[in-house]
């Protein structure tokens, strides 16, 4: 507690620290909110003016935008159905038809306090217990478990959702298989690449991102206004009350601790926590029918976990030098930068720059509440501009974004494919986040599995061995002989 | 046969010509038994599962086409509503080849093209104003303020603030381009 207070203090007491954590509040809002851009851009940007900084404010201020751009992403992800980044995506499920149904104020005031419960409550955990936690995550997580963990998600993705249990299965293998193009990643050979270097890097994630959701969302919305069937949303600020929160008080702690817990395994993070929260979600409601048309619990699981995995990727960066993600890399490389070794010894000899961080981190889970009752009040009015106008902006922006990562013309092109794609399969019944989530687990997925089979010598029986996995693996089958005989009851009732 | 049948068969093609593909990097790996196919391959296995899944329920039940509205994602609902599926070929193609419906997939391909081509920073305006007209935007005044300030928003944040580096165009729009950039810079 002393420690905490003594970072605070430290944060408070310094102007400089002060103006710093509003400025990575705000444009982490800023930059998780813009499509094609996000937090890990702004990390990037700045990575190299981080070194004019000490060490403590460099670190600080990673800690906030990491925070801050969690949530950003959520207010475009809800309004325009557009993700401001990957961990965002399962928050368009339900907060863009909750938009629809004029419930704009209330699906963003949602986001907003579930947003800031999650990273509360795992910058609470990770204060307490960084250490412990972490040195239990490596020794009880092998890739073993990691890949079982990622076969019951996927098994769980598939049965998300209405319509055709058939046409889920193909969304999800379709993105498994996009996440195979590129380079194998055992041996270097390229796949599916046809000898092209920009394909042998593999599909951007964020430019698939960008055409799968914001392009395929203005070929939607255009068609509907070239052929006047357009119909703007209903603006609204009604925010929820505290009631509604007090009603999801078990799906905030469930996709808290989900969050927190994927946060903590190295490569999974945040993007894994939301899909994983909001999957369980359906899996535990009494009315799975209802997510994915405006269920306030899909917002509250994908934002809250997506959240919470910000502090929980904190403990394997702190305590033993591991990154979680993306941006915990570029956190590592703020660290080097200040001759600083990741790694245990941080915790012991630079006790103060981990309590700044930590404290900073708790205080920009608190200021996005009140920083973001501000913001959707201004944000929800974007909604009243017209669509004709904002569609080509948009694309304009995607546009922008794409080229900007790689400096390739190529993910301008991809962009526009994956947009047509994606109009084409949302248009016959398609599940596009089920394409998405196969992406990402496909490439976290494979890399464990081939780590496993190294480790078990190539005996696929031997995933039952170790009882995390066997739980996961049997939860994962159990999950899928559901979903089919679900279907074949449809069938034979119809 | 019906859509859903039709749909399945499709996605069988797809799983026999990505199966085909995989013998391009058939090769065995040093250091890994299972060599660089084998997850590919079961992929494009459950792939082929799903496209015969599909198949069958679309043979056994072809009236079941109630899930052309998207599994999570609810924007076709209203869609699917306003605009019923093409009862026929005929009205299939028709809508289909609608020409502002067609324009609205084609013009950012072309403004992808001209950038290539021209440059972004001289196409940009040009599309942004032809596709807010095309998405039925006619008050004159409202389109050049907008397009205006889009367009003084993208060079001062990404041009003079961040140095973010866009398609110069070819030849003398190259030229063009650089030189614009350092005035603004």
């Amino acid at each position: 507690m002393e420690n905490f207070l003594l970072g605070t203090y430290q944060l408070v007491s310094d102007p400089n620290a002060l103006l710093l954590f509003a400025a990575a509040l705000i444009a982490g809002l800023v930059f998780g909110s813009v499509p094609g851009l996000s937090s890990m851009t702004l990390a990037a940007i700045f990575l190299p003016f981080s070194v004019f900084l000490p060490s403590e404010h460099a670190i600080l201020f990673y800690g906030v935008i990491y925070v801050s751009g969690v949530y950003g992403g959520a207010t475009t992800a809800i309004l325009f159905n557009i993700p401001g980044s990957v961990e965002n995506t399962p928050t368009t499920f339900d907060g863009h038809p909750m938009v629809k149904k004029g419930q704009a104020g209330r699906a963003v005031g949602l986001a907003i306090t579930a947003s800031a419960v999650g990273g509360t409550l795992s910058c609470i955990v990770m204060m307490i217990g960084t250490a412990p936690i972490a040195r239990w995550a490596i020794s009880a997580i092998s890739p073993i478990e990691k890949f079982a963990i990622v076969f019951f998600a996927l098994a769980v993705v598939a049965g998300i959702g209405r319509g055709s249990f058939w046409k889920r299965w193909l969304s999800l293998f379709f993105g498994l298989w996009i996440g195979t193009i590129g380079t194998d990643p055992v041996g270097g050979l390229g796949r599916f690449a046809f000898g092209d270097y920009y394909v042998m890097t593999g599909i951007n994630f964020t430019v698939l991102i960008v055409g799968f959701f914001a392009v395929s969302e203005v070929f939607v919305q255009g068609e509907r206004l070239v052929r006047g069937t357009y119909k703007a949303p209903k603006v609204s600020v009604d925010f929820p009350r505290f009631a509604e929160f007090w009603r999801l008080k078990i799906a905030i702690l469930r996709s808290s601790v989900i969050g927190f817990a994927c946060g903590v395994l190295p490569g999974v993070g945040a993007a894994l926590a939301s899909f994983l929260s909001y999957s369980e979600a359906v899996r535990w409601s009494k009315h799975p029918e209802r997510f994915g048309t405006g269920e306030p619990e899909g917002i509250v699981a994908a934002e809250t976990a997506n959240n919470s995995a910000t502090g929980g990727a904190m403990v394997p960066l702190l305590a033993l030098g591991l990154p979680g993600g993306g941006f915990t890399a570029i956190m590592i490389g703020v660290l080097t930068l200040h001759d600083l070794t990741p790694g245990p010894l941080v915790m012991i000899q630079h006790k103060p720059l981990v309590w700044v961080l930590f404290s900073g981190m708790f205080w920009a889970s608190i200021a996005i509440l009140a920083l973001g009752l501000i913001e959707t009040r201004l944000i929800v009015n974007l909604l009243r501009i017209p669509f004709s106008i904002l569609g080509p902006a948009i694309i304009f922006f995607s546009v922008i974004g794409a080229f900007s990562l790689r400096n390739s013309i190529l993910d301008v092109w991809t962009i526009f494919v994956a947009g047509i794609l994606g109009y084409v399969l949302r248009r016959y019944g398609y599940s596009l986040p089920a394409i998405v989530m196969g992406v990402i687990l496909g490439q976290i997925g494979e890399e464990a599995f081939y780590q496993s089979m190294v480790l078990m010598d190539y005996r696929l029986l031997g995933f039952f061995e170790y009882p995390t996995a066997a739980v996961f693996l049997l939860l994962g089958f159990a999950t899928i002989a559901a979903h089919l005989i679900r279907t074949a009851r449809r069938g034979v009732a119809r | 046969m019906g859509a859903r049948a039709a749909e399945g068969l499709i996605w069988l093609a797809f799983a026999a010509l990505a199966f085909f593909l995989t013998y391009e990097f058939d090769q065995p790996l040093r250091g890994y038994d299972f060599g660089a196919t084998t997850w590919p391959r079961a992929i494009i296995l459950m792939i082929g599962l799903g496209a015969v899944g599909l198949l069958v329920s679309g043979l056994l039940n072809p009236g079941a086409e109630a899930d052309r509205s998207a599994d999570l994602d609810s924007s076709f609902d209203a869609e699917s509503k306003a605009s019923p599926p093409a009862a026929s070929t005929a009205e299939f193609w028709r809508q289909a080849l609608e020409p502002k419906r067609l324009l609205s997939f084609g013009l950012p391909l072309v403004y992808v093209a001209a950038m290539h081509r021209f440059g972004f920073l001289f196409v940009s305006p040009v599309f942004l104003l032809a596709y807010m007209y095309l998405f039925g935007y006619r008050k004159w005044r409202v389109l050049i303020a907008v397009n205006l300030a889009i367009y003084a928003l993208v060079l001062l944040v990404f041009v003079r603030l961040l140095y973010t580096h866009f398609p110069p165009g070819l030849g003398i729009f190259h030229s063009f381009t650089g030189r614009f950039v350092d005035l603004i810079q």
